[in-house]
């Protein structure tokens, strides 16, 4: 009590545990499996419901009102307009035609998915809201990646930002904006990072392929059946220890800049603090326990994660938090939500 | 509760309609009239006559109510919300989740659940999904497999023009003996490529696309040899086996999303692009259509199909590595057996 003009801060807090977890996954598994997938759209409500409503912040949790058929008729229309594309774009020039007209819709499809995905969640009683203009989506999506392509990716973090940028300005709770900007440094450094991964991880097993393959007879190398077994384990070792795991270091590490970046309106600031490696061990094991045990540990797995990322989330307020009042909502359809549950793409929650 | 007719006090928290502050408060349950009593001293109804609804239940997070006004009741006390809850849905969902030693039922139900979609939904979800698939996408798929093949592994043709032009007549005899849907659906095409490492061997991809190494050409001077293992390339074509094969593990991602949702990082790659590389061997089904297919389109167009024996025959064992033709190729002594008896039987 000594310091009282150090500002407070309020930490991130994950309340649920692996074990209850364990008992609504499998029964929403089994449930998904008995009713021939239907079901899985309650089951994400109910996985975002749990992970929702079990994280905390200055005493407060959020939570996720969609209904399970809203995400089920979502997931239809994206089923039926999947179909109808590929029947389409079977006829030579209209599927042309089709593949264009798509480039332009995903933006679309995308804003309204982020809004959607907004308005159901929400803090201390209090909305989200998401509200971002076409062109900016567009840019964002389809124009830059595009240009970053013809770079061959070496700008690939001008891109990551500009999609931060995009989504996060977006958003809003109770009429206060987020903001986010970042200078490009540290999202080269994490860049960077992620290559050093890979160049280390490629010399290493380089050095392990090339030791195995030396002690065979230059000769008969082209006709050895060992040296072609040592390459292909080479080139498989190089996709799941080299490539994989840089992403996520990539990832670790643009996480902490974009929480450090973002503010809420107010005064309101946030910080995360994990370790890149760390992130890494945990994704790694993680991955290995959950094959191993035939996927039964994947609740413990995924709890394990997502505890140690909302530890090292933190808020940290610019006096009281109860100044946040929800606007009147309007509708939004769950046609954007299913998009995103295809894509893979889902903003979630910050930790 | 036997007093039915006294009021229930529950303990929590209320958020006013649309507002991030939250008061201390309580929620009076009675038969005629319910409210929530703020610290304050604020009453916030429900109607009269109107029993309160709680959220269905999730784990021990809080129990909500959300009050007509959009206001929002929360509560710690498990016991009294589900007292007022009893014999619904939501509490039945959340008993049979509780983790408890029936759960093991559940556990063993969820496999056999999850084999039975492995053996019979994934197949007829590929079977659909071939059957939509466009010839243009089958084209790029195509392009984009020789473009990084090219990149990657292999290198371009040492053979002579004369030699591959001896080549291309039999692919072109081979092509002449099909039915002329099957000719016209594909746009086949061979080419050669010197790819070390993996030997004499040779792939199709979805869209027509044939590729045969230089180490099968030079290593066989059969056209007997050559003959069978096109046609028996051109099986897979028509087969449509890669399209199966990628579908399958795009499928699998799919499913998995669908059904165990999110893997977490490094899992879902593995999943992913793991599973479309991993898709890239073939499956014994798929090598004794092709055979079958093969060795009759062999046949047809003048070359003997105890070539794809003579060429079996000249591999060394599979067992010692995972590259050869063999092995992408599994040759079991069933495969053998089966060739061996058709041309006995003809």
């Amino acid at each position: 009590m000594q310091y009282t003009t150090e500002p407070q801060i309020e930490e991130f807090e994950f309340r649920g545990s692996a074990r209850e977890w364990f008992g609504v996954w499998i029964v929403n598994l089994f449930l998904t499996i008995i009713t021939a997938g239907i079901y899985s759209a309650w089951a994400k409500v109910r996985t975002k419901k749990y992970f929702y409503q079990n994280t905390y912040v200055a005493g407060r949790n959020f939570d996720y009102h969609a209904t399970g058929l809203q995400i089920l008729i979502g997931r239809i229309i994206m089923i039926v307009a999947f179909i109808a594309f590929s029947i389409v774009s079977a006829i030579p020039l209209v599927g042309l035609v089709a593949l264009l007209a798509l480039l332009f819709i995903v933006p679309f499809l995308l804003i309204r998915s982020f809004r959607f995905n907004a308005q159901m969640s929400s803090w201390s009683n209090v909305r989200f809201r998401f509200e971002g203009g076409y062109v900016p989506a567009f840019l964002a999506f389809i124009l830059y990646p595009i240009l970053t392509a013809l770079t061959l990716y070496l700008t690939f973090p001008f891109l990551d930002r500009a999609v931060k940028r995009f989504t996060l300005n977006g958003h809003s709770l109770g009429g206060h904006s987020f903001s986010f900007d970042a200078p490009i440094a540290p999202f080269y450094k994490a860049f960077f990072a992620a290559a050093a991964w890979v160049v280390g991880m490629l010399m290493i097993i380089g050095s392990v392929v090339f030791s195995m393959i030396g002690s065979i007879d230059p000769v008969t190398l082209a006709e050895d059946p060992t040296a072609s077994v040592v390459l292909i384990g080479g080139i498989y070792a190089m996709i799941f220890i080299a490539f994989f795991p840089a992403l996520t270091v990539y990832r670790a590490f643009v996480r902490n800049v974009t929480l450090n970046h973002l503010a809420l309106e107010g005064g309101h600031e946030f910080v995360s603090n994990v370790q890149p490696m760390t992130v890494v061990w945990i994704a790694i094991s993680n991955a290995l326990i959950t094959v191993l045990s035939l996927g039964l540990l994947l609740p413990w797995a995924q709890v394990r994660l997502y505890r140690y990322l909302a530890e090292h989330t933190t808020l940290v307020p610019n006096g009281p938090l109860d100044q946040f009042v929800g606007q009147i909502e309007t509708r939004a359809g769950a046609m954007g939500d299913a998009y995103t549950d295809l894509e893979g793409i889902d903003l979630g929650l910050p930790v | 509760m036997e007093g039915g007719d006294q009021p229930v006090k529950i303990p929590g928290r209320i958020f006013p309609a649309r507002s991030s502050r939250a008061i201390p408060a309580s929620l009076v349950v009675s038969p005629e009239r319910s409210v929530v009593l703020a610290d304050d001293s604020t009453l916030f109804p429900l109607g009269d006559g109107v029993q309160p609804k709680f959220d269905m239940p999730v784990g021990r997070a809080s129990r909500r109510l959300t009050l007509p006004d959009g206001s929002l009741f929360e509560t710690e006390d498990h016991a009294a919300v589900d007292a007022l809850d009893r014999g619904s849905m939501g509490l039945r969902l959340h008993r049979a989740e509780r983790f408890r030693a029936r759960l093991v039922l559940i556990v063993v139900l969820c496999f056999v659940g999850a084999w039975a979609v492995w053996r019979f939904a994934l197949p007829a979800m590929v079977t659909v999904a071939v059957w939509l698939t466009p010839a243009p996408l089958e084209q790029a798929i195509d392009a984009g497999s020789m473009q990084s093949l090219d990149l990657t592994f292999a290198e371009p043709t040492t053979l002579s023009g004369e030699k591959q032009d001896t080549i291309q007549v039999i692919f072109d005899d081979l092509l002449s003996e099909l039915p002329q849907d099957q000719r016209d659906n594909w746009d086949y095409t061979l080419l050669f490529r010197d790819i070390p490492g993996i030997g004499p061997n040779a792939m199709a991809l979805p869209g027509g696309t044939i590729v045969i190494t230089d180490a099968l050409v030079k290593g066989f001077d059969d056209e007997d040899v050559i003959g069978s293992v096109l046609a028996h390339e051109i099986g897979h074509v028509v087969g449509r086996h890669g399209l199966q094969q990628l579908y399958q593990s795009l499928g699998i991602y799919i499913l998995v999303a669908l059904i165990a949702g999110d893997t977490g990082p490094i899992l879902e790659e593995v999943l992913l692009e793991g599973g479309i590389v991993l898709s890239l061997s073939h499956s014994r089904e798929h090598e004794r259509e092709a055979d079958d297919f093969g060795i009759r389109l062999a046949e047809e167009a003048g070359y003997d199909p105890a070539g794809l024996l003579r060429f079996f025959a000249a591999l060394p064992d599979s067992g010692e590595t995972d590259t050869d033709w063999l092995s992408t190729h599994p040759a079991s002594g069933e495969r053998i057996e089966a060739i061996q008896n058709y041309i006995d039987g003809r």
